[in-house]
């Protein structure tokens, strides 16, 4: 076991320093600062910032510098304001935790129950609705869900609240608030559907097939068979195994993940990762790009290794070969 | 299922008890072809679908017919109109009929998602097509730039690589030695490059798959052995066998890219005025959340929605058309 788990380890560092390196050449490729300069200042203006920002050697040796410096937590310095990247990025990133964390938490929950349900009951009307559902659901542009679903938060406001919001649909914490509490939760509401309407849709989907499939299968039969009640077999032996297939397809959901929290991020102004990086490309703020990247990259990467971890304990056989 | 005859199927003793078929009654041969068409047109969902998608694309790419008003009609005494007779849609801050402007920009939604599935299929299903045929060291590069295309945040570099383009004022520039040359490129055209760049990792495994398992077939060993070229094998073997995966792929890499297009503008990177498309009027219509005017965020994300269901309705179809061992969804 512990040998895989190296083993996977291992593959990914090559992995990562290629989509490192893919990254900062498409980032330094479109976000020469300098071009700025050459169209409207002076020579010497562009000069002075090529030489301050090393843009006058090749790419390699700024990938490297860069890779040295990132990999002991400096991220370089924004362009305007010359602050440290990761000043803006520390608080951002606490933002952004909350949103998906919760979003995961709930989305991978309501995703396996109604796949678990819409199997047990497959082709009565409550698994036509939520098979039609699901389809509304992956069709739904997670955008235009969030505006609409903020727009009849406020129509619903004014019929049962006079006017006043009961769901937010502004940051996290009105303002001098704090803590978990009923106002963290009435801000979380709109931004975490926004997040998972469509994650919900598509994971439901295949937790309905996978466990259907199982549900076929010999063992279930036979463990009916001997006398285990039916909710234990659905629960114990079916959900069990049906829940293998979907460990990967979370990992692999992770990239689609992070842009659909920029999408929240903005419509919901949360002052999280994706406004962050909505923000540094509108400003050219390539350090903060590549930090953004780089971490996502990382992430990425991590819920891979981490998925192939538990899709190796989950089913053995995979080890082996 | 495959096979059905076409008549209730009578028997008929006959005077030395053989089975003897009724005249007509026999069955009758399907082409594969037939057979498709069959099974596609009994998906109920997908039929509808294909009218609803058929009929959209008819009143976008016809809005100079149908459109009740010029494009970019402007009436100031008439602005922000809920919908009426008139205008079915409204009108928007400019007066202009809402109707119109969106039936002129679903043209440029539409096209971005059929040509990005065209090109995305295209390269990926040859890619794939060359990795399962030649396996080994083109196989492992193949496949291993896959794997990374797999995980890669596509929105995220597509906006990436857009705000790259729109930085410099939709200028690419090159940079020949102490001068930069600068041409221009339109945001449509390099919002098309660019989602297909970003979507084709699909298809090649998919493809690839497949091409793995139909080069052991015996019809492909039967035509090596009969001295056909590596060419002639692919192309009128290997490519016959898999329209179905393609086609299928292919339809979902046009809601893919439609979806992706809208969010892209939304955020920002993507299409502006004069040419700008459903999410950009969504992107426009932002603000008028929770206000009166919400209509003007309804339509078009409606219109994007209505699309994107159809199109993966018809996919659906052809899915269960293609493969009818697959399992089923009963529609």
């Amino acid at each position: 076991m512990l040998i895989y788990i190296l083993r996977r380890v291992l593959y990914s560092i090559p992995l990562l320093l290629i989509a490192t390196f893919g990254v900062f050449l498409m980032v330094s490729e479109t976000f020469d600062a300098s071009a700025y300069l050459a169209q409207n200042r002076s020579p010497e203006t562009r000069a002075a910032f090529i030489e301050k920002n090393n843009l006058d050697e090749p790419v390699v040796n700024r990938y490297g510098d860069w890779l040295v410096d990132a990999v002991q937590g400096n991220f370089g310095e924004t362009y305007r304001s010359s602050e440290p990247v990761m000043d803006e990025v520390r608080p951002a990133f606490w933002n952004t935790i909350q949103i998906v964390g919760w979003g995961i938490l709930i989305s991978a929950f309501v995703a396996v129950s109604i796949g678990v349900y819409s199997a047990v009951r497959q082709y009565s009307i409550s698994d036509y609705l939520l098979t039609g559902l699901a389809f509304v659901g992956i069709a739904l542009p997670p955008f235009w869900f969030g505006l609409i679903a903020y727009h009849f938060a406020t129509e619903l406001a004014g019929w049962v609240n006079g006017g006043e919001p009961v769901l937010y649909g502004l940051g996290l914490h009105s303002a001098g608030k704090d803590g978990l509490n009923l106002d963290y939760a009435r801000h979380l509401v709109l931004p975490v559907m926004t997040l998972t309407v469509q994650i919900i849709a598509s994971w439901s989907r295949f937790q309905r097939s996978s466990m259907l499939d199982v549900l076929s299968s010999d063992y279930i039969r036979t463990a009916r068979a001997k006398g285990v009640s039916r909710p234990k077999v659905i629960l114990k032996h079916g959900l069990r195994n049906g829940l293998i297939p979907l460990v990967t397809i979370i990992a692999l959901d992770v990239g689609a993940l992070f842009g659909g929290l920029v999408v929240t991020e903005v419509v919901f102004s949360i002052p999280g990762m994706g406004r962050l990086f909505v923000d540094a490309l509108n400003n050219g703020e390539a350090n903060i790009v590549l930090a953004w990247l780089l971490i996502a990259a990382f992430g990425i990467i991590l819920f891979n290794l981490l998925a192939d971890i538990a899709y190796s304990i989950l089913d053995p056989r995979i080890r082996l070969s | 299922m495959s096979i059905q005859p076409v008549s209730e199927t009578v028997l008929e003793l006959g005077t030395e008890g053989e089975h003897l078929l009724v005249e007509g009654a026999e069955p009758r041969a399907y082409t594969q072809r037939q057979l498709f068409r069959r099974r596609f047109f009994r998906h109920r969902m997908a039929m509808i679908s294909l009218f609803a998608l058929a009929f959209m694309a008819f009143v976008c790419y016809g809005a100079n017919l149908v459109a009740p008003y010029g494009r970019g009609e402007q009436d100031l005494l008439n602005a922000t109109q809920p919908p009426s007779s008139e205008h079915w849609m409204g009108t928007d801050r400019l007066g202009r009929d809402y109707l119109t402007e969106i039936l002129y920009a679903g043209r440029l939604t539409l096209t971005i998602g059929f040509l990005v599935a065209l090109i995305s299929t295209t390269m990926g299903a040859l890619m794939g097509a060359v990795a399962g045929y030649r396996g080994g060291w083109i196989d492992q590069v193949i496949s291993r730039i896959t794997d990374l295309f797999l995980i890669v945040p596509a929105l995220l570099i597509a906006a990436t690589l857009l705000s790259g383009v729109r930085r410099n004022g939709q200028f690419l520039w090159w940079d020949v030695g102490d001068r930069l040359v600068f041409f221009t490129v339109d945001i449509a055209f390099a919002m098309i490059l660019v989602i297909a760049f970003l979507s084709w990792q699909y298809i090649v495994r998919l493809v690839r798959a497949q091409v793995l398992a139909l080069k052991e077939r015996e019809f492909v060993e039967a035509a090596r052995a009969a001295g056909a070229s590596h060419t002639r094998i692919i192309r009128r073997h290997i490519l016959p066998n898999c329209i179905g995966v393609i086609t299928v792929n292919a339809t979902l890499t046009i809601a893919i890219a439609i979806v992706t297009e809208a969010t892209l503008t939304f955020l920002g990177f993507g299409l502006q005025p004069p040419n700008f498309s459903w999410g950009y009027l969504i992107y426009d219509a932002r603000g008028t959340v929770g206000s009166d005017n919400a209509y003007l965020l309804y339509f078009p994300g409606l219109m994007l929605f209505i699309t994107v269901l159809s199109v993966n309705f018809i996919g659906d179809g052809l899915r269960d058309a293609f493969d009818p061992h697959g399992k089923k969804e009963r529609w």
